[in-house]
């Protein structure tokens, strides 16, 4: 078995509370924070993964950039975007503004910014509040499709529903687009 | 460790090197931005007890890990660092003098005037190559960055020393474990 070492930058984008921190903190430190306390800037956090194919152990630090959702940052988050390979869009089902704005706001400002090449996939959070949800599951399908995202996944980072799978997901991806057979 | 901590004066962090930094990265990254870098860096207010090259290292090293393929910010980072080194530096050689005294280290900062409009400036055992050329997980394999942290510090070091705003490039011409060339071209006439 060979060893194989890559670092990727990669954004986690969308809308002012739709949970981008607290997934973070759900995959990197298995913990769930209730109260909301916005992002100021950029929080950068290192995590290392190790995957592992036929013949080859792939190890992965990603470097993970948790964007802060507010306006008054839009000036400078294109220079934080700058050599992101991979970007998790996140909305909140159970608003629907935060969904629309993943097309017409935070997907355009990626897109223009980021490597080329780079992936990206659209997380539907919050489905702990079912309830409340204002977003179908169908909705959320047909946008992935749409703005050509490479998975879609509905998580919770309360419960932590599916939120290893959503960055599991998204690095395989950008393994097999630097032409890993993974 | 809260940087607004050092704002308030609850922690003082009397290495101007040291303090310049921390500044550039609140400019840059905001709060969490510097908390982040401080969190990697296993920093907390007790350490600033610590040698100011013993911080810095550790700064410099939790930013080359979180601040990978972030050129623009590294650049900006430098800019706004050679800043609030020498607020107040009319010459370049303020900002590097100011720099090299407060690092107690073999560090050096020479300029060499090559014609009118050209200039290298060789910079010795600089602090801020420390563990970068490196991925160090396994198997060490080179990285091959290019500096633009110090390409953002020259570049306001010589606006600030010209007075006026003149185009020029820097290249970074020269890269091992104990030396960094970067070569300035000026587009108009030098002054400097």
């Amino acid at each position: 078995m060979r060893n194989k070492e890559f670092i990727f930058k990669i954004a986690v984008l969308g809308s002012a509370g739709v949970g981008k921190t607290s997934l973070i903190n759900r995959y990197v430190d298995r913990m769930f924070k209730e109260d909301y306390k916005p992002t100021l800037g950029a929080s950068i956090i290192a995590k290392d993964v190790e995957m592992t194919s036929i013949d080859t152990k792939y190890i992965v630090r990603l470097v993970l950039w948790d964007l802060a959702g507010q306006e008054k940052y839009e000036n400078v988050r294109p220079m934080y975007f700058q050599g992101c390979i991979g970007a998790i869009l996140v909305y909140d089902v159970t608003r629907t503004s935060s969904f629309k704005e993943i097309k017409e706001k935070w997907l355009r400002d990626f897109q223009q910014f980021a490597l080329q090449n780079s992936a990206y996939i659209l997380i539907g959070n919050k489905i702990d509040l079912n309830d409340l949800r204002k977003v179908s599951n169908k909705e959320g399908f047909e946008l992935a499709n749409n703005i050509k995202a490479c998975s879609f996944i509905e998580t919770s980072a309360k419960t932590g529903e599916n939120v290893n799978d959503c960055f599991i997901v998204l690095v395989k991806e950008i393994l097999k687009r630097l032409g890993e057979n993974i | 460790m809260e940087l607004k901590l050092l704002r308030n004066n609850k922690i003082e962090v009397k290495n101007i090197i040291v303090r310049a930094l921390l500044e550039a990265l609140y400019d840059v990254l905001d709060i969490d931005g510097v908390n982040s870098i401080l969190k990697y860096a296993n920093i907390n207010k007790n350490n600033f007890k610590e040698p100011p090259i013993e911080i810095l290292n550790k700064l410099i090293e939790s930013m080359n890990i979180l601040l990978y393929n972030s050129n623009k910010v590294l650049f900006e980072i430098g800019r706004k660092f050679a800043f609030y080194i020498a607020p107040f530096g009319e010459k370049i050689e303020d900002f590097y003098s100011t720099f090299e005294t407060n690092l107690q280290r073999n560090f050096k900062i020479n300029i060499i005037r090559i014609s009118e409009n050209n200039v290298i400036i060789n910079v010795i055992n600089c602090p801020f190559c420390k563990g970068k050329l490196f991925f160090p997980l396994i198997t060490n394999v080179p990285l091959n960055l290019d500096c633009e942290f110090y390409k953002g510090f020259i570049s306001e070091t010589i606006k600030k020393g010209l007075s006026i705003n003149s185009d020029f490039t820097i290249e970074h011409i020269e890269k091992s474990k104990t030396k960094c060339s970067f070569n300035i071209v000026y587009k108009n006439q030098s002054k400097i």
